[in-house]
């Protein structure tokens, strides 16, 4: 295993046969997923940081354990085929694409890593159980799960409307097809940001925006031109300013309905 | 087209208000018949334009006939017109539209808002359903926090700084005092503006509206009716209204609200007179950093000189050319969302009516309102004259 370098806020090394991403957040020394990550998440990541580095988005089936759905629509490229020797691999708190077998990680990088309070974080774990239970019902303004999903691919994929327009505005009165631009790059400029106190969240963030400290919210120029408004990634030290670089991860947003709904959040 | 002038104006105290919705209401249109010089009947009324948001759910349907019927107007043709925050601002635009187009010559104008009935997280649920939902909101974002990203943009553009929001704040504070409906009606120091807690970075407490139940109501009145009704008479000179993006992504600056500058255009070019001719303006200032936009937008201020403007005072009553929010505006005299628009021209009537009492801004003949809904996807301006020329 090589020395481990920062990737879509993970530790990413180089493992035989592939690339290794482990979680940078330790409670009590051990490792955990960021406040916000999970299996899910680190497999888009690791999965981006296999594609820069060149080589083709083509794995065997994904493993169970992941929301399928989640990890396709935020890699567009990305192709399962049976006959793929190339596999991602599920650790404890760390995920692996490998050409062949990998085995469990021996050791965890000190460098880099963020020790979370462990209060905070079982309690961070208390409030997604009760956001993703059915009898939360968020208030005053819903995302329905059609329209979630119909924004899906947007969200997590940054597909683009011709022009290149995003989000896409959906079938407009000039028949522009919701299709057409592309699929944007994870990455932008802030044009501008605020970090919200927790009583002024919207009621999606409600139960875990006291135990976060509040949000931070930018606006982003993305680099291939539209603009959006994104969340920072939790856990992760969000010091932004106007005209900093900002790179754009799959991460949970909320819950809603019982299911958790992913998207894109900035990362400084 | 016909004129348009307003015959009567009442409101209730903006603030906690300990009755029901119905109560509230009642009680404006009973301020506002009190108003009417002349014999006025409210079953004569044409039409009713009711603006409210139906915070919280009580009664979000078919508002208008519930509270219409309460207020001695059972039948008459009668509607709640939604624009977020801006909801009165066109409920106004609407009644002046059936007069001035010769359809109806008596109409009753509402806003109304309850707001301080909800708990704590419920009320909070309800504060962020008029921005963009699906893009905005799931990003974090309610209107402090869309605010605050127009402030910090602006600050970096044009170099204002919160010093000058400060400057806002302090000024409304101030000239609530003299405003016996004023939610807020305390003097708040510099220093305590500029040291507030933080709710959205940069926009501290001071520099946001407080919660408020109110309710206002207007009646208007064809040329011909108007000058039966009252020997002063408070003339529609000029309405306009325009939308914008909803979301703030889809925009190409955050530093002006397009929406009220088509407005404004639309309303100057009507009544035939510029920003130079108003005495007073009452703006909407939801956050402080909202008034400033507005004196920009509106041609107050030039562009980027609007924290220049706050520095200098130049809004303040009887200082500057124009007073701006002399009624304390939305940060102390209160926002209770749908009753704003109204509420703003209840101040209006009795400013040019010499009617203001120790808040009188001097002479004043010209004035306008401004009445934005959420972070500018509507705007509502309306220009208004003690004397028609």
């Amino acid at each position: 295993m090589t020395a481990s370098r920062t990737f879509n806020g993970g530790l990413l090394s180089e493992v035989e046969g592939g690339l290794l991403l482990q979680s940078c957040f330790r409670v009590n020394g051990a490792p955990a997923f960021a406040p916000d990550a999970d299996h899910t998440t680190m497999s888009v990541d690791v999965l981006e940081a296999w594609a820069a580095s060149g080589c083709p988005l083509e794995v065997a089936p994904l493993p169970d354990g992941l929301d399928r759905d989640v990890v396709l629509t935020s890699l567009p490229n990305l192709v399962e085929a049976a006959s793929s020797t190339v596999r991602l691999h599920l650790f404890d708190h760390a995920v692996a694409v490998v050409n062949g077998e990998a085995s469990e990680p021996k050791g965890w990088p000190t460098d880099g890593a963020i020790d979370l309070d462990p209060e905070m974080h079982a309690n961070l774990e208390h409030a997604w159980a009760l956001e993703r239970s059915l009898t939360n019902v968020s208030q005053g303004a819903y995302v329905s799960d059609r329209t979630h999903r119909l924004g899906m691919g947007a969200r997590l994929g940054l597909s683009a409307q011709a022009g290149p327009t995003w989000p896409p505005r959906g079938a407009d009165v000039d028949g522009h097809p919701l299709s057409g631009g592309g699929h944007l790059q994870p990455s932008g400029t802030v044009y501008s940001w605020t970090r919200l106190i927790a009583a002024g969240a919207p009621s999606e963030f409600a139960l875990r925006a006291p135990l976060l400290g509040g949000l931070t919210s930018m606006v982003i120029d993305l680099d291939d031109g539209p603009r959006g408004v994104f969340l920072h990634a939790d856990g992760h030290d969000a010091n932004v300013d106007i005209g900093h670089r900002v790179r754009l991860v799959v991460r949970r947003l909320y819950a809603q309905d019982g299911v958790l709904r992913y998207g894109r959040k900035a990362l400084s | 087209m016909v004129d348009v002038a307003v015959v009567g104006a009442g409101q209730t105290a903006f603030g906690q208000h300990p009755g029901a919705m119905k109560d509230m209401w009642s009680e404006a249109v009973r301020a506002c018949v009190n108003s009417v010089d002349g014999d006025l009947s409210l079953s004569d009324v044409d039409e009713v334009f009711l603006g409210s948001t139906a915070f919280g759910g009580g009664q979000l349907g078919n508002t208008a006939a519930y509270l219409a019927e309460h207020a001695g107007m059972a039948g008459v043709s009668a509607r709640r017109v939604e624009n977020a925050c801006a909801s009165s601002g066109f409920a106004l635009r609407d009644g002046w539209a059936s007069i001035a187009s010769g359809r109806a010559d008596l109409v009753v104008v509402g806003g109304l808002e309850t707001m301080n009935d909800l708990t704590p997280e419920r009320k909070r649920y309800w504060l962020g359903v008029s921005g963009d939902t699906e893009w905005e909101r799931l990003a974090g974002l309610t209107f402090p926090g869309t605010y605050a990203l127009m402030a910090r943009r602006h600050a970096h553009e044009h170099g204002s700084t919160h010093d000058d929001l400060v400057h806002i704040s302090v000024k409304n504070h101030a000239h609530a005092l003299d405003n016996e409906h004023a939610h807020l009606r305390k003097a708040v120091p510099f220093e305590k503006a500029a040291a507030g807690a933080m709710i959205a970075d940069p926009l501290t407490l001071y520099d946001c509206c407080p919660t408020s139940d109110g309710a206002a109501c207007l009646v208007l009145a064809s040329a011909d009716l108007a000058r039966s009704l009252t020997d002063t008479p408070v003339w529609m000179r000029g309405s306009g209204a325009a939308s914008d993006h909803l979301a703030l992504h889809d925009r190409p600056s955050l530093t002006t609200l397009p929406a009220t500058k088509k407005a404004a255009a639309q309303a100057y070019a009507a009544a035939g007179i510029g920003p130079m001719d108003l005495d007073m303006a009452e703006v909407h200032d939801c956050f402080t950093i909202a008034e400033l936009l507005a004196t920009e937008d509106l041609g107050l201020a030039d562009v980027g000189e609007g924290g220049t403007f706050a520095r200098e005072g130049r809004g303040r009553r009887n200082e500057g050319r124009t007073t701006v929010n002399g009624s304390g505006g939305l940060k102390a005299k209160g926002h209770p969302l749908g009753a704003t628009g109204a509420g703003q021209v209840v101040e209006v009537f009795k400013q040019l009516r010499q009617q203001a009492g120790p808040r009188q801004v001097r002479d004043a003949e010209c004035a306008l309102t401004h009445n934005v809904g959420g972070s500018g996807a509507t705007c509502a301006v309306h220009i208004f004259g003690r004397d028609r020329a």
